[in-house]
């Protein structure tokens, strides 16, 4: 072959390969034909300026290029997350309405309330966050570091108030009474009013997520005895739950919450890979990955097995828990 | 802080952020005005949309369309005694009958002035004071917002009208409405009556009650008077619509509402988890308290000025001192303080006393942005009263089954429920025959809007203090608040009285 | 000597309200809280539990209403009554002719139809019906405004509603 011949041929190839990748810069996974054509909705089962309303707003407001056509966040609130979930888990499983919401209405809520929907009628997407929690104290109790509270705890059963406002946390309360360090449980309506008492120096400790008490424990109006932010992550000076065994043991596996994408199950299954592959890009938007540091959740994501999989472990533990409660 | 203050004007000599709170303010007053719809929906819309501007231009959005949309509500309050808002309920009860008598405009004017410069007030001590403040408000705990709240009830006392008993059933209807939806602590749902839904929501949707209270039940009673028009065939005088405008006289006379308004609502704005609508019926019963019930020969609930000027006072005062918990703690007063929260952390702002520090200028800018924002209100406020009254004002016939269907739309917006509209409806209908026997229906209301949290505060400090009463009247805040009520509970029994005695006169 | 009725001097109204009040408290206490109120397994103390409010709402509706019953029976409310002049809160005791009442039991005949269809026909057919039916009853004569009105409003609406705030109705 004449050398003109040669370079032709390989720059057909090049032209070629390249307009092969160009085009099937979506990835592996191929866009379905007819899939999607419309608008998606993403229901969020809380009001407007919530913790997850924000980060599914954030998330969806970079994701509409990779999905193809633009998604739309329709807040359903009421009933601790249960409303909305029930309505994304009855809609039309075809697609074109998802549901962002956190572990507890699939894990918690079964148990505890009469829902209509279970964790069988799922199906599983990635993940969008991980949400840390932690444990922190007024200055007044005169407490400031974990060991002191919890040997404080073991001496003094029942004596230190803590507040929650969820179900995860009242759960996470009554396994450390189990294992040995009893807290007074203040159930409290809402997160705000955890975290207002907790300033004011109307109850002694709280459990929280890390958003809501970063801000105080920078000012000094609280400190932080503990986070569950995994290791990159951390609020200065403030120790992981690893530092603890006892603790970590006690509610380790259950103290974190994780935002995730999930759907009524029956969707095709190439439009289920198609929303994995276009939830994975839009993670990885640099805009996301900011806003979700800053907020303070760290930018861990499980692929949708491993999703399903901590889901189910938390439901059985929660169910275990159910049970231990009813005697 | 000087030089803070230079910034802060050098980032607002940007011309866009001033055209953008341009745009932000009519929008927000159009969304307040439409019933159902309030500065929520706006602001939760908009927010994602802020994600990729600037943080001044992108929260001074937010913040504008949020004080457009408590003025807006004031507009269909007065117009069609619907409050486009939960917060401009009170305003209803002045400023309607202003309106019918053709004094739109007086009513509208002295809503936007009220607003305006209560507002005004409430952010400059915002500005001025927030850190002590936040404090202060950080102390009142579960049983002093209880006694908060208690004080809330006793002075409804004075709005029962002249049968004492109606008015205490119409409270007492009000408590049972409060406490359907589930138990605020225990998380059990109850009272789930009729459909058993309404007992596993966490409590019936405010909007959908007051609309159904308020507005229902006004339009149900004007149908019946467009009927009998109809049949006696009374022609519509429909003389002055637009009416004539304020004037000094009225301005002083209603300086004493005015302040009743701001400082109240300054006050409780203050404290988080106590919402607008609480401060603006409350502003109102003490206007109504402190006038004795009647303003130049005008009783209250008939078209005292000083009545619309309190109410309005009293909620936009609470617009700005909730950015007080807001900014130094990062504690959301109100809902929508708790859209602007996610605004400032989506633009990488954590509010706390280092947010003055870090911040410095971004925040001073917004500040002053606000301060702005109250005279573009009162600007923009003008330029809609004659058009808007006009067409509310027009033919009743048309205006109210539309208006009818926008309360419908708008409520189902809320939430996506249908429920709530079925809310709507049953409230509408309940409140309309109450007020054919003479059941006064805002007591109802107000009770309704306190329950939860007479409730939640009540058992919060048992479990606190571990069954011991004495949490109540321990701390000296609590004992200054007892006091309070006791003058507040004898005071609403001589006006009483006295009203008693005026009437058999 | 005075008649029978003037003796009595009943006040119907209240009356009535005072006897469905009584019913409406009993029916609280002894029929919804029971029923629909579960206690948890951890009660321990009374403030923990979750029926005290609505049990105590009820007792007080069906005090507050005895006393009004009581009262109309006696007669004394007759007269304040009608001097209770509150316009937002009360209205000043007429009788209405029935038809009056009709209309506005049709109106509400036509709210349940509304949100009966609401789901089935979804929502631009069914405020388009509805609007027209409002308009007839208060009175709208004008055939060719009543039409434009019934479409136009429920159009602009739905896009207003959808288009802007991106919220969806059935």
């Amino acid at each position: 072959m004449s050398k003109r011949k040669i370079l032709v041929l390989v720059l057909a190839l090049a032209i070629s390969f390249s307009a092969y990748s160009v085009l099937n810069q979506e990835g592996t996974v191929a866009k379905p034909e007819d899939f999607p054509e419309k608008p998606i909705t993403i229901i969020v089962p809380a009001a407007a300026g919530g913790g997850t309303d924000i980060l599914t707003r954030s998330f969806v407001a970079n994701a509409g290029d990779h999905f193809g056509q633009p998604l739309i966040v329709q807040n359903v609130p009421g009933g601790e997350f249960t409303i909305g979930v029930y309505r994304a888990l009855n809609s039309n499983p075809d697609g074109y309405t998802l549901l962002s919401t956190t572990t507890d209405p699939l894990v918690f809520a079964l148990h505890i309330m009469d829902v209509e929907y279970e964790i069988d009628d799922v199906e599983f997407f990635n993940t969008i966050a991980m949400g840390a929690a932690a444990i922190t104290v007024n200055p007044n109790l005169g407490i400031e570091t974990m060991e002191e509270f919890l040997a404080y705890a073991k001496e003094n059963p029942n004596e230190i108030q803590i507040a929650q406002s969820s179900l995860r946390f009242n759960a996470c309360i009554e396994l450390l009474r189990e294992a040995g360090f009893e807290f007074e449980n203040i159930p409290f309506p809402d997160g705000n009013e955890t975290v207002t008492a907790l300033a004011g120096g109307h109850v002694d400790a709280a459990m929280t997520s890390v958003a809501a008490v970063e801000a105080l424990h920078k000012a000094g109006n609280a400190i932080i005895l503990v986070t569950s932010l995994p290791g990159e992550v951390e609020v200065e000076g403030v120790p992981n739950i690893a530092q603890f065994p006892e603790l970590e043991a006690a509610i380790g596996h259950i103290i974190d919450t994780t935002l995730g994408l999930v759907g009524p199950k029956g969707i095709p299954q190439e439009r289920v890979d198609f929303i994995n592959e276009a939830l994975r890009k839009s993670l990885a938007e640099e805009e996301f990955i900011q806003m979700s540091t800053g907020a303070g959740l760290p930018p861990i994501h499980m692929g949708s097995e491993e999703f399903e999989a901590k889901v189910r472990a938390e439901y059985s533990s929660a169910a275990e828990l159910a049970d231990k409660l009813e005697d | 802080m000087i030089g803070a203050l230079q910034s802060a004007f050098s980032l607002l000599a940007n011309l866009e952020v001033l055209v953008i709170m341009m745009i932000g303010i009519p929008i927000g007053i159009t969304l307040g005005a439409i019933p159902g719809i309030g500065g929520m929906i706006g602001v939760g819309v908009l927010l994602p949309l802020t994600f990729g501007m600037d943080p001044v231009p992108a929260i001074v959005l937010l913040v504008s369309i949020y004080k457009g949309a408590i003025l807006g509500g004031a507009f269909s309050a007065i117009l069609i005694n619907t409050p486009g808002e939960a917060a401009s309920a009170a305003t209803c009860f002045d400023g309607h009958p202003l309106a019918n008598k053709g004094q739109s405009r007086r009513a509208l004017q002295a809503a936007i002035f009220g607003s305006a410069f209560a507002d005004l007030i409430s952010d400059i001590v915002l500005i001025v004071g927030a850190f002590a403040l936040a404090s202060v408000a950080i102390k009142f705990g579960p049983s002093q917002k209880f006694w908060i709240v208690v004080f809330s009830l006793l002075m409804t006392g004075s709005l029962t009208g002249t049968n004492a008993w109606k008015g205490l059933l119409s409270i007492s209807i009000g408590l049972f409405i409060g406490a359907i939806g589930l138990d605020p602590l225990q998380g059990t749902p109850r009272l789930g009556i009729i459909v058993p839904q309404i007992g596993r929501i966490e409590g019936l949707e405010l909007v959908a009650v007051l609309l159904g209270a308020f507005a229902l039940s006004e339009i149900f009673i004007n149908v019946e008077k467009l009927r009998r028009n109809k049949i006696n065939n009374v022609v519509n005088p429909g003389t002055q619509v637009v009416g004539p405008p304020l004037t000094w006289a009225d301005v002083k006379e209603s300086l004493k509402a005015f302040f009743i308004g701001t400082g109240y609502g300054t006050m409780t704005g203050m404290i988080p988890g106590i919402g607008t609508s609480a401060a603006s019926f409350l502003s109102y019963a003490l206007a109504k308290q402190w006038y004795g019930g009647k303003s130049k020969g005008v009783k209250f609930g008939e078209g005292a000025l000083p009545g619309v000027v309190a109410s309005e006072a009293g909620n936009n005062a609470v617009s700005g001192a909730n950015l007080i918990p807001l900014l130094t703690l990062g504690i959301p007063g109100s809902a929508i303080a708790a859209l602007l929260l996610g605004a400032l952390m989506l633009q990488g702002i954590t509010p706390g006393p280092m947010i003055f520090i870090d911040h410095g200028p971004i925040i001073y800018a917004i500040f002053i942005l606000m301060i702005l924002a109250n005279f573009s209100n009162i600007f923009f406020g003008h330029i809609l009263i004659k058009p808007l009254t006009r067409v509310l004002k027009g033919n009743p016939s048309i205006v109210f089954p539309i208006v009818l269907l926008i309360c419908f739309t708008g409520v189902y917006s809320i939430n996506n429920r249908l429920m709530d509209v079925g809310v709507m409806v049953v409230i509408g209908v309940f409140s309309y025959l109450l007020r054919k026997v003479g059941v006064p229906v805002a007591p109802m209301v107000i009770a309704f809007v306190l329950t939860r949290m007479l409730e939640q505060n009540f058992r919060l400090s048992l479990i606190l203090s571990r069954g011991d009463f004495a949490i109540f009247y321990d701390s000296p805040i609590n004992k200054v608040l007892i006091a309070i009520c006791v003058i507040a509970s004898i005071l609403v029994f001589v006006q009483r009285a006295r009203a008693k005695r005026a009437l058999e006169d | 000597m005075k008649s029978v009725k003037e003796r009595l001097n009943l006040n119907k109204g209240d009356f009535v309200l005072g006897l469905l009040g009584i019913l409406m408290g009993m029916y609280i206490v002894f029929v919804a809280v029971p029923n629909t109120v579960r206690l948890p397994s951890n009660i321990r103390f009374f403030y923990q539990r979750p029926d005290v409010l609505p049990y105590t709402t009820g007792i007080l509706i069906a005090l507050f209403s005895a006393i009004i019953l009581f009262q109309a029976l006696l007669g004394q409310e007759k007269k304040e009554e009608q001097r209770a002049t509150n316009a937002c809160n009360e209205e000043p005791e007429e009788i209405s002719r029935k038809d009056l009442m009709l209309s506005v039991g049709l109106l509400i005949v036509c709210i349940g139809f509304y949100i009966a269809l609401l789901p089935t026909l979804g929502y631009l057919v069914t405020s388009i019906i509805f609007l027209g039916c409002v308009l007839l009853i208060c009175g709208y004569r004008n055939i060719l405004f009543l039409l434009l009105i019934s479409v136009g409003v429920p159009i602009a609406l739905s896009t207003f509603f959808e288009r802007f705030l991106y919220v969806f109705l059935p």
